[in-house]
């Protein structure tokens, strides 16, 4: 068998296999809201959220549409209360139309990008704490040797424990009026703690592994700190950094649906929450499409994060 | 008296190790003059690295010192630059840019236009303007050590160190870059000090070969003038009998009072001992304690 059909078919027989496993293993578990969601469930689930997308899509027309008629009324309006001031020689201060926001319910699309957004967010934060003391933990023994014991304590804990710490810090410093959502600072926060050990110890690793060669030269050559870390200890120690922060990215995406649960963030977890208290037979068919939404969206991230982890990983073979 | 380029004078190196101190090196006296040509050799383990590192100033001396021009070397500097064992590209910049680095750190004086001129002109003095583009890892073993002996002689140095250049190359490859490394530097006469496990390479480029006895607590055996005339080529130098009398000269004392190599057995035939010899590069495990 030649390779490429290799690559389809086997996937294709596993996936159906599994298939078949899940409907029968559905079948067989009868819960509160009714039959464990079967593969048939979940994709009238899909079908479904698409509806409701296209016909939120159309509501969402229609409201703008109104909203144009209004604004052209209220434009015609006060052009007439214009020309009658002018009559009696009174002074006119025009206004300008503004229209209310829509107040419809954010769609599953829509919910989805709220998710992407804030695990960027969270991960971006992750990422500018993570880099640069990697470097520094990196480049200086006596900060590795101290720092260590703080990381390896505070790696393995739980979204779900820094959650109302974060809750109640992020509440004392953001203000009502502030531009930024408090479910969506929180939740980005806390996948920022929970993502940033990986990237940290891969950058500290990388920068620790740094050929003595290399080094050796930027010694003889006795060049600037700044060139030493730029040109040098940086571009050797990528590779590293960039499967740390494919792992980040990992667990980051993880974090997430936990955390828009409890800090009720409008993406892909305060759905599956909020179809889980809505407690409808169809539920369970929404929550499954969005674990299955959740598993690819994952490997697309990671897929991305495999992609530029390749890319800069220059073949390490000695210069 | 006139100062010396070099001078090693009671050079010592003692490691640390778990098992009691080491003596690798002990009690180096030698003086390099000005646009010396040196060569080294030794068996493997016998500190030849060690020296070049503390000339370098990537190793420092446990007892006694080197000076450069009268001046104690306490780190290192691009007045002594080294080209490496293994040629230290920078293996995430093309040729030009590993070059172009050295200059811009080392080439001060010069203004960003100069500067890239240059680079060219050190890569067209090594042959590889075709090559300027290509990362480290396109390019053959003997292209990466013109890579690596251009960014060394654009800084310009006072003294070149040469940590057994050639090794890892194949015998035609390191023959041709003999030769254009003697052409350069016949140009421009630098001091050089150059380690190398091969009798010929030594004898065709330097002015003087430094024999080291074996280690541990291995010093200067014995120092031989190189008798012949500049500038050299190589098919004149084989057939001048003193090319062949030096030639037998060191090959006997490296293998004859230095009896313990372990191929020393087949030195009877000087030709055969001299290949077994030149094709044997361990690497230095003192170098990596």
């Amino acid at each position: 068998m030649n390779p490429l059909a290799r690559k389809i078919v086997f996937p294709i027989v596993s996936i159906l296999l599994f298939l078949m496993l899940w409907s029968a293993f559905a079948a067989s578990i009868e819960t509160s809201l009714g039959d464990f969601p079967s593969p048939k469930s979940t994709w009238s689930a899909f079908v479904d959220l698409k509806d409701e997308y296209l016909g939120e899509k159309q509501n969402r027309k229609d409201y703008e549409q109104r909203m144009v008629e209004k604004e052209t009324t209220f434009y015609e309006v006060q052009e007439r209360r214009r020309i009658k001031y002018e009559e009696r020689g009174r002074e006119f201060t025009p206004k300008t139309f503004t229209a209310p926001p829509y107040a419809g319910k954010p769609t599953y699309p829509e919910q989805i990008f709220r998710s992407l957004k804030t695990v960027f967010f969270g991960f971006l934060i992750a990422t500018v704490i993570a880099v640069p003391l990697g470097i520094f933990c990196g480049m200086n023994e006596f900060i590795r040797i101290s720092m260590n014991p703080i990381i390896q304590i505070l790696k393995p804990v739980s979204p779900l424990a820094w959650l109302p710490l974060v809750t109640l810090v992020v509440s004392a410093k953001i203000s009502q009026d502030s531009s930024m959502e408090k479910s969506f600072v929180i939740s980005a926060v806390v996948v920022a703690l929970c993502s940033l050990w990986p990237t940290l110890i891969n950058t500290a690793l990388g920068v620790a592994s740094v050929s003595e060669d290399h080094l050796n030269v930027a010694r003889v050559l006795n060049v600037p700190q700044r060139v030493r870390i730029f040109k040098i200890i940086l571009p050797s120690a990528l590779p590293y950094i960039f499967t740390g922060l494919r792992i980040s990215l990992g667990i980051g995406w993880m974090v997430l649906i936990a955390a828009e649960m409890l800090a009720q963030n409008p993406g892909l977890g305060k759905f599956v929450w909020d179809m889980f208290q809505n407690g409808s037979s169809q539920t369970l068919g929404m929550i499954m499409a969005a674990v299955i939404t959740i598993g690819g969206i994952g490997y697309m991230l990671d897929r991305g994060m495999q992609m530029l982890e390749n890319f800069f990983a220059y073949e390490k073979s000695k210069g | 008296m006139k100062q010396s380029m070099l001078e090693f004078s009671d050079a010592t190196k003692i490691f640390e190790t778990k098992n009691g101190p080491f003596v690798a090196v002990e009690g180096v006296n030698l003086r390099i003059e000005e646009g010396e040509f040196v060569s080294v050799m030794g068996h493997s383990g016998c500190g030849k690295s060690t020296l070049l590192n503390m000339v370098a100033g990537l190793s420092t001396c446990s007892r006694g010192g080197v000076s450069l021009r009268g001046r104690e070397i306490t780190e290192p500097g691009p007045e002594r630059m080294v080209v490496f064992q293994n040629y230290s590209l920078l293996p995430w910049m093309n040729v030009q840019q590993n070059i172009h680095l050295a200059i811009k750190t080392c080439r001060k004086d010069l203004n960003r236009k100069e500067q890239k001129e240059e680079t060219m002109r050190y890569i067209e003095m090594v042959g590889l303007s075709h090559a300027a583009h290509r990362m480290p890892k396109e390019i053959s073993g003997g292209m990466k050590q013109r890579a690596s002996i251009a960014r060394a002689l654009a800084v310009q140095p006072k003294v070149l160190l040469l940590d057994e250049p050639f090794g890892a190359l194949d015998a035609l490859t390191r023959e041709e870059l003999q030769d254009e490394l003697l052409e350069i530097w016949e140009e421009n006469r630098a001091t050089v000090l150059m380690i190398t496990h091969d009798v010929d390479e030594a004898i065709v480029l330097s002015d003087r070969i430094v024999l080291m006895t074996n280690g541990p607590a291995a010093g200067i055996g014995d120092i031989f003038d190189v008798p012949l005339q500049r500038p050299r080529d190589r098919e004149s130098l084989l057939e001048d009998p003193a090319f062949y009398t030096l030639r037998n000269q060191v090959i006997s004392y490296l293998y004859g009072k230095q009896g313990d190599y372990h191929e020393g057995d087949e030195a009877e035939n000087t030709l055969i001992g001299a290949e077994a010899y030149t094709s044997s590069h361990p690497k230095e495990e003192l170098q990596q304690a």
